[in-house]
């Protein structure tokens, strides 16, 4: 464990803690172990369920990991949807997703939602659907937020 | 004072099930050799990715795991997925 920059006496103020391991908060168990996290951006890559989207532009992705648990953001805009209906946006950060929880809206246009659900462990991407009927065509031209959930 | 930037592979794992590769890319901007800023960026290569834009490592790395066992369970496992 490393200090820095301790400033008047004892421990009063410091800037930064770095920890070679992990820590426990509220409790000594395995449940309170929190060992990892970390803030980063990945690059999200769009296409069709089925057909071909001809033309997207990737705006911005983030993600933050936190224990088990990594939440993912990201922003893309369809210029051209071509024939592709639903849409699988492929790139997590991390592989492995065991259960998720997500949500999209298109908001530029016409103000679509919907779901978004993994294959399962070891996915890398997610695929979507439309919240007023799972067979719905979810592919617009317009500009789509995704925000999900998932655990590695 | 001399700003500089550097890119690399700090984290390259190899995660079960289905062997995924996942690579974890830093951009540290250092001044005067002092390291000031640090991002990252993740990918995850899977069994069944085109590795042709991967660094020489993880070519490498993804040579060794992804065999060809590997790839067919992976395949499978995809085939085997429903759509809710």
């Amino acid at each position: 464990m490393a200090l820095s920059k301790i400033t008047n006496t004892g421990i009063g103020t410091v800037d930064d803690i770095t920890l070679s391991g992990g820590v426990y908060l509220g409790g000594t168990g395995s449940a309170n172990y929190l060992d990892d996290y970390e803030e980063g951006t990945w690059t999200p890559t769009v296409a069709g369920e089925s057909g071909t989207i001809n033309s997207y532009t990737a705006i911005s992705a983030t993600y933050t990991k936190v224990g088990d648990t990594v939440y993912v953001f990201c922003r893309f805009q369809v210029t051209d949807k071509g024939t592709g209906t639903n849409f699988v946006v492929s790139g997590l950060p991390f592989a492995g997703a065991r259960e998720l929880l997500g949500l999209f809206s298109e908001t530029n246009t016409t103000g679509l939602t919907g779901f978004m659900f993994t294959a399962g462990t070891g996915a890398t991407s997610f695929t979507s659907r439309r919240a007023d009927g799972w067979g719905n065509n979810c592919l617009v031209n317009g500009s789509y937020s995704v925000n999900m959930t998932y655990r590695v | 004072m001399a700003l500089t930037e550097e890119t690399i592979e700090d984290k390259i794992e190899v995660v079960q099930p289905h062997s995924m590769v996942q690579v974890r890319t830093a951009t540290i901007i250092k001044r005067d050799g002092i390291e000031i800023s640090r991002t990252y960026h993740r990918h995850v290569v899977a069994p069944d990715a085109d590795i042709t834009g991967e660094s020489a490592e993880v070519q490498a790395i993804c040579a060794a795991v992804h065999t060809q066992a590997v790839k067919d369970a992976y395949a499978a496992h995809l085939a085997e997925q429903e759509t809710p």
